[in-house]
């Protein structure tokens, strides 16, 4: 696996990572972290929408979908899966 | 130790007074959560209302109160939308929250998602801040069990120091202890314990920072992220103590097997349409029965009031007014509008149960996107199949002000239930032989569907139209919770659509058809020059009508329909009668009769469908859209795009069928 740092929308379908900065702008940034989208959370890239974008991310147990525009703000490094995922 | 309130007055100051418990006489509980993790159902199993549930978040945009009994005290529990934090996104979640702060409720029930627990602990944590007064409900734990997830709530309970209940409200598990713990909360029955709940330490700069409101070291949004950070985070540590995961996690595996089909590349699109196209098969061929049983029914019925109001000496005049006036109208509304209604209700309802809405929305929102519109207007347009002013109000999902406009605007594209069963009559009318054979039901079905596909690409132009021009802007952000998918509950959701909407529905339109049909046949009856009332205005109205491919009376009807669409044909019935052809009404190919005989072909029924799909909102949805936008402005336009979109498409129509 390799442990690069990419943005969240760059995640490939089933691949995982762990949150290292939720950026954005204000509102939608409020937002994010809201949804658990906050420093250190894993996060899983489930599925896209049939024309590839918005996607679907697991996050705190939840699926929430996230268009490409909102995720690029997100940096994530990618890890293995963790145990129960 | 640090205070939510003190926080909150450093971030949002809630407008009004501050009232305490003690000046009110009853005990007061809100219930707040998460979105979608079943609070309406919790609050409809204790106060026995029917609160519309359904499996999306967001389906609660309005506080709602009711009241419940618990040895001998009377509680009143608020129903407040669901919200993630403290921190407001949107003008209803500034509601919401403003209650809670406000210190109106005795206590606050924070109900938690079993099978996601973290967030609703974060929540907590944070209510936490504002009151000690918390009962901690973790409801949906059947669900979590069926997905292995398991919580240990006594553990729960002693790691937060507060009380907490397992629930299971679908199924009513877990209500009686509900209940039992929030009155001994109150102080009403037992004791309180004593204990201290929790408090969350934030990291020291930012403790510094909220105990000293002078000292500007830190700004607002990394306080709010350090904030959220340290919740989750603590939230999750919590968690992890008492949550249990089965490793086999097949449950969760189906649902992803599910989205792969409902939201893949060519089968998502497909499931969409295929299942949209099959409700309408099912509507069409299944309301066709009822709808001639009802018909001759109420055809019989006419001939023995008729006699009886003779044989009873009364007057002509009123014997037609009632008769053909304010009877046919109803049994019309009831025969051919109801039908239909008591199958796609509930229909629908099971997709909304299923959680199949927030995929559609999930599939549309590129599409939307491209409109500079938010995916969420796929659920309000949704919402629009069962009444359009619902789906106006359900508009407050949409956070961005411009994108709520957007929808707002072009939720009249959707057919609401007045207007959609007009839509199937005309098919079977018109454009089918006998609805009786399956090919020609799948053919009304899959004229059906493109009809309301075309609806949708209305509203998607209109959208795109109004995003380039007066309602320009960049688009917002879109963040979208996809449910688990629920097996829905048929027996419940059959008996709510029936007796909560459909005979809600009925009984509006009836309450509206009775003076409205009373009205008309005064009309057609009052001579005016050579004719009536009504003969003039349509003659007036013609030239218009017939340009739009329709005619006098078919436009006079929908003006006059404006109350309720449901009112439209029967109107039309007796207008044409009032000129003269008088008929024997007993089924529905009497009707076509009457219509052809007054000068309809298959081209004047395509328009006034195409005029149906797009005109001015009924009056309750306008009163609904001026009470959402306080605008005039926007009210008018709302009225006037549809209708001018619908003038357009409708003349388009007409002289290209007139050209063939």
């Amino acid at each position: 696996m390799d442990n690069s740092e990419c943005a969240l929308c760059d995640l490939r379908d089933g691949e995982c990572g762990r949150v290292l900065s939720a950026g954005g702008c204000r509102e939608l940034g409020r937002r994010l972290l809201d949804l658990g989208f906050v420093e250190g959370a894993f996060v899983k890239r489930l599925f896209a929408a049939p024309s590839g974008d918005p996607a679907a991310y697991g996050i705190c147990g939840a699926v929430i979908a996230l268009r490409a525009d909102d995720a690029s703000g997100i940096a994530v490094k990618k890890t293995s899966p963790p145990e129960f995922w | 130790m640090l205070r939510f309130f003190h926080f909150s007055d450093y971030f949002y100051k809630p407008e009004g007074k501050r009232s305490s418990a003690s000046e009110k006489s009853q005990v007061v509980i809100a219930l707040a959560g998460n979105p979608n993790v079943g609070k309406s159902t919790v609050f409809n199993r204790l106060t026995g209302l029917h609160q519309h549930t359904g499996n999306w978040p967001g389906k609660t945009v309005a506080t709602a109160e009711g009241f419940f009994r618990h040895g001998g005290v009377n509680y009143r529990l608020v129903d407040i939308p669901g919200m993630y934090s403290y921190e407001p996104h949107s003008a209803e979640e500034e509601a919401a929250i403003e209650f809670l702060l406000s210190g109106s409720a005795d206590a606050v029930i924070v109900v938690c998602d079993a099978g996601c627990l973290a967030r609703g602990i974060s929540l907590v944590m944070q209510t936490a801040e504002l009151t000690d007064n918390i009962l901690v409900c973790v409801n949906l734990t059947d669900e979590a069990a069926r997905r292995g997830i398991h919580v240990d709530t006594r553990k729960l309970s002693h790691m937060l120091g507060m009380p907490v209940v397992a629930t299971s409200a679908a199924h009513g598990r877990g209500m009686e202890e509900l209940a039992a713990e929030a009155a001994r909360l109150c102080g009403h029955s037992g004791a309180r314990k004593a204990k201290k709940p929790f408090q969350l330490k934030y990291p020291e700069p930012i403790e510094q920072c909220v105990s000293d409101p002078e000292k500007k070291g830190l700004d607002r949004d990394k306080i709010i992220a350090s904030t959220a950070s340290s919740r989750i985070r603590m939230a999750d540590a919590v968690c992890s103590g008492c949550v249990s995961r089965d490793r086999d996690n097949a449950r969760s595996e189906l649902d992803r097997r599910l989205d792969r089909i409902f939201t893949g590349r060519v089968s998502g699109r497909l499931c969409m349409i295929m299942l949209l196209a099959f409700v309408f098969w099912l509507t069409i061929t299944g309301a066709n029965y009822p709808s001639e049983w009802l018909s001759a029914m109420f055809g019989h019925l006419e001939g023995f009031l008729r006699n009886l109001l003779a044989a009873i000496h009364i007057p002509r005049i009123v014997q037609g007014l009632l008769i053909d006036g304010v009877y046919r109208v109803l049994t019309w509304i009831i025969s051919v509008m109801l039908p239909p209604m008591a199958i796609f209700f509930p229909l629908f309802t099971l997709l909304e149960d299923a959680g199949y809405l927030p995929r559609v929305a999930f599939n549309l929102d590129s599409c939307l996107h491209r409109c500079g519109a938010c995916g969420k207007q796929a659920l309000t347009s949704c919402m629009g199949f069962g009444c359009n002013a619902v789906g106006v109000t359900g508009c407050r999902i949409i956070d961005s002000p411009r994108e709520r406009l957007l929808a707002i605007v072009t939720n009249s594209f959707i057919p609401c239930n007045g207007r959609f069963p007009m839509l199937t009559a005309l098919i079977s009318m018109f454009l089918l032989g006998s609805v009786a054979a399956p090919f020609d039901s799948m053919l009304g079905a899959a004229l059906l569907t493109g009809l309301i596909c075309l609806g949708l690409l209305a509203s998607f132009g209109v959208s795109k139209l109004l995003s380039m021009t007066l309602l320009r802007g960049v688009p917002s952000s879109f963040t979208l919770e996809l449910p688990p998918y629920r097996k829905p509950r048929v027996l419940s959701v059959l008996f709510r659509s029936v007796f909560d909407r459909t005979l809600f529905v009925l009984g509006r339109a009836a309450a509206v058809a009775a003076p409205a049909g009373a009205v008309i046949w005064i009309m057609a009856n009052i001579p005016m020059g050579s004719g009536t009332i009504l003969s003039a205005v349509c003659h007036a109205l013609d030239p218009v009508g017939r340009f739009l491919g329709m005619d006098g009376v078919i436009l006079t009807a929908f003006l006059l329909g404006m109350p309720a669409n449901e009112i439209v044909i029967p109107l039309m019935i007796m207008a044409y009668m009032a000129q003269g052809s008088l008929t024997d009404l007993n089924d529905i190919s009497a009707i076509r009769d009457l219509f052809v005989s007054n000068g309809w072909t298959a081209s004047t029924a395509v328009c006034t469908m195409l005029f149906s799909l797009m005109h001015w909102p009924c009056s309750t949805t306008c009163i609904t859209i001026y009470k959402e936008t306080k605008s005039l402005k926007w009210t008018i336009l709302s009225i006037v795009i549809p209708t001018a979109a619908g003038a357009i498409v409708c003349a388009g129509a007409a002289a290209l069928m007139r050209f063939f």
